[in-house]
């Protein structure tokens, strides 16, 4: 019996570890680096007049359309903003002068970068 | 001598067992945290891409804008870069050196002669670029040759810096 136990407990420790580790490395505070960054670099790198499609169905996935992709465009500070949860925001600056509009459809986001006028 | 029973030595076993247990945990829940909390580095991407975007706006066709050469260009508007966040944000640094290369031997680095130099942004980049660690700042040089209208030959360096984290807010 107390052998059974203590079996029962190592592997109960394994598996706790096995999900922390896989829910650390593929969480949200991961997912909001990722996102708000390499948009960030898409507008830096996008010249005016071009309309970038990103594949948002992990995001949808996870955290379902109802509270909207979860990334926003702050013109004024010149940030991307991505926070899917409404609890903790990652922002991450781009540089361009450009005036960018962001759009969902579907299990897209839409990106369109334009001179500033 | 003092002998512990079998059922007594492997309680003190179990606890140490599981002392272990508890201490590769924390090990591991510690390595975790620590990478999930750190920065991807895209400094060094992002002054790529600064440097690019600034070559591509003051060469077309490989001729160099007469407006940059005479001093007159508005390079960050010309460039589409917000000039608040490169000179304000204290995260970036463009360096636009063009020397004539007809008066300037720069194959034997003789830099003695003067170029016409631009700077925005954070000028002690110059100097951090590159350092080893996290916090300094990732440089990208570009160099090339261009001419002008009237076929004169310029040599253009470019320097971009970035040390943009970003962060939660």
């Amino acid at each position: 019996m107390e052998n059974l136990m203590f079996l029962i407990l190592n592997m109960l420790f394994c598996v706790i570890l096995f999900v922390f580790i896989v829910s650390s490395t593929s969480g949200e505070a991961v997912l909001r680096q990722k996102y708000a960054k390499e948009i960030a670099l898409m507008i830096d790198e996008a010249k005016p007049g071009t309309t970038i499609y990103i594949d948002a169905s992990e995001l949808i996935d996870r955290y379902g359309k109802e509270q909207g992709i979860g990334i926003k465009i702050d013109e004024d500070t010149r940030k991307v903003i991505a926070n899917f949860t409404g609890h903790r925001a990652y922002a991450f600056n781009y540089f361009t002068d450009a005036h960018v509009k962001l759009e969902q459809l579907q299990n897209r986001i839409i990106l369109t970068v334009e001179k500033n006028a | 001598m003092h002998k512990l029973s079998k059922k007594g030595g492997e309680k003190y076993l179990s606890i140490w067992w599981f002392f272990i247990l508890i201490l590769i945990a924390a090990s591991i829940v510690a390595g975790v945290a620590m990478n999930s909390v750190g920065e991807a580095n895209s400094k060094e991407i992002e002054s790529d891409i600064l440097a690019t975007r600034v070559v591509d706006c003051l060469v077309s066709q490989g001729m160099i804008k007469q407006s940059l050469v005479d001093g007159s260009m508005d390079i960050l508007n010309e460039c589409g870069l917000n000039k608040k966040i490169i000179d304000e944000t204290g995260k970036y640094y463009l360096r636009i050196e063009i020397f004539d290369s007809d008066k300037c031997d720069i194959n034997n680095k003789d830099f003695n002669c003067v170029g016409r130099l631009n700077e925005f942004g954070v000028h002690a980049f110059n100097v951090q670029c590159n350092q080893p660690g996290e916090n300094f700042p990732k440089c990208i040089e570009k160099k090339f040759y261009a001419l002008n209208s009237s076929n004169d030959r310029f040599l253009v360096k470019i320097m971009a810096g970035s040390n943009m984290l970003g962060g939660t807010i």
